[in-house]
């Protein structure tokens, strides 16, 4: 299987598990999506480190894109890419992010840790 | 060190500028030898941890439930970890990575990887949560104390 193939599958999976396993529905509440835009926000900055300084390198036969050149940066948009990471990659950060943030979720609402509760801001109290 | 020109064929000149300015180039950005995978972590970890003090998000007073989350979590992203590496998916430069390997060819940096993620995304959840208030309804995940 290809990068490609399993990053798909990989969303498939998270989601399953919100809906149907752990029953967080995540992908339903406005919470997981406002969270989820700032950590992919953050994820092209490091994700760009990681490939644009040739940390990672990627083979183009497992991506939509091309293989990661030996001794240059890969393109930083465009083949596949966005900000010099494999598109896949949005598909493999948004699997672990929704599984983490499911599964930490599911473990409040049973009760594990459920406090002491996040906030407020510092600047309120 | 080595200063390569970002060969505009590669579509990627005038990006790299604007981001690094005329620092050389992307590749002797940020090396920081065998730390350089460790640094990226560190930057993901120093970008979020305030969140903890500063919107007293209260996750690491919640280490059982932190523990039962990335545990978990780890375990399957390791095993396509190894699967991807030992299909040549993804690589490593291999001196910029700390140089200790796991079972099955994956870097303890990557392990690493897999706990910071995790870790930073559920702050940044506790962060909007704490801006949020959970009051509303709208904003609740079902784990609220009443």
């Amino acid at each position: 299987m290809t990068y490609t193939a399993i990053g798909v599958l990989a969303v498939a999976i998270a989601v399953l598990l919100d809906l149907f396993a752990f029953k967080t529905r995540m992908v339903t509440r406005p919470i997981f999506w406002v969270s989820y835009a700032i950590i992919v926000f953050f994820q092209l900055i490091s994700n760009g480190l990681f490939t644009g300084t040739q940390i990672v390198k990627y083979n183009g036969s497992a991506i939509i894109g091309g293989t990661s050149p030996a001794d240059v940066a890969p393109p930083f948009l465009g083949d596949g890419r966005i900000a010099f990471a494999p598109v896949e990659d949005l598909l493999f950060g948004f699997s672990l992010v929704l599984l983490s943030l499911s599964l930490w979720v599911f473990w409040g609402r049973r009760g594990i840790d459920r406090t002491p509760v996040s906030g407020p801001p510092m600047w309120r109290k | 060190m080595r200063y390569f020109a970002v060969k505009p064929d590669m579509g990627s000149e005038v990006w790299s500028t604007l981001i690094i300015g005329n620092y050389g180039a992307v590749e002797d950005f940020m090396d920081f030898g065998r730390w350089s995978y460790v640094a990226v972590l560190i930057f993901v970890i120093l970008g979020s941890i305030w969140l903890e003090v500063f919107l007293r998000t209260r996750v690491l007073r919640r280490p059982k439930r932190l523990l039962l989350t990335i545990a978990p979590v780890l375990l399957p992203f390791l095993v396509w970890d190894a699967y991807a590496i030992s299909q040549g998916h993804w690589y490593f430069t291999e001196s910029r990575i700390l140089g200790v390997y796991l079972p099955a060819g994956i870097p303890l940096d990557e392990l690493l990887f897999f706990i910071v993620i995790p870790f930073a995304a559920i702050l940044t959840l506790e962060a909007v949560r704490s801006f949020k208030g959970t009051q509303s309804a709208r904003w609740q995940v079902g784990d609220e104390v009443s």
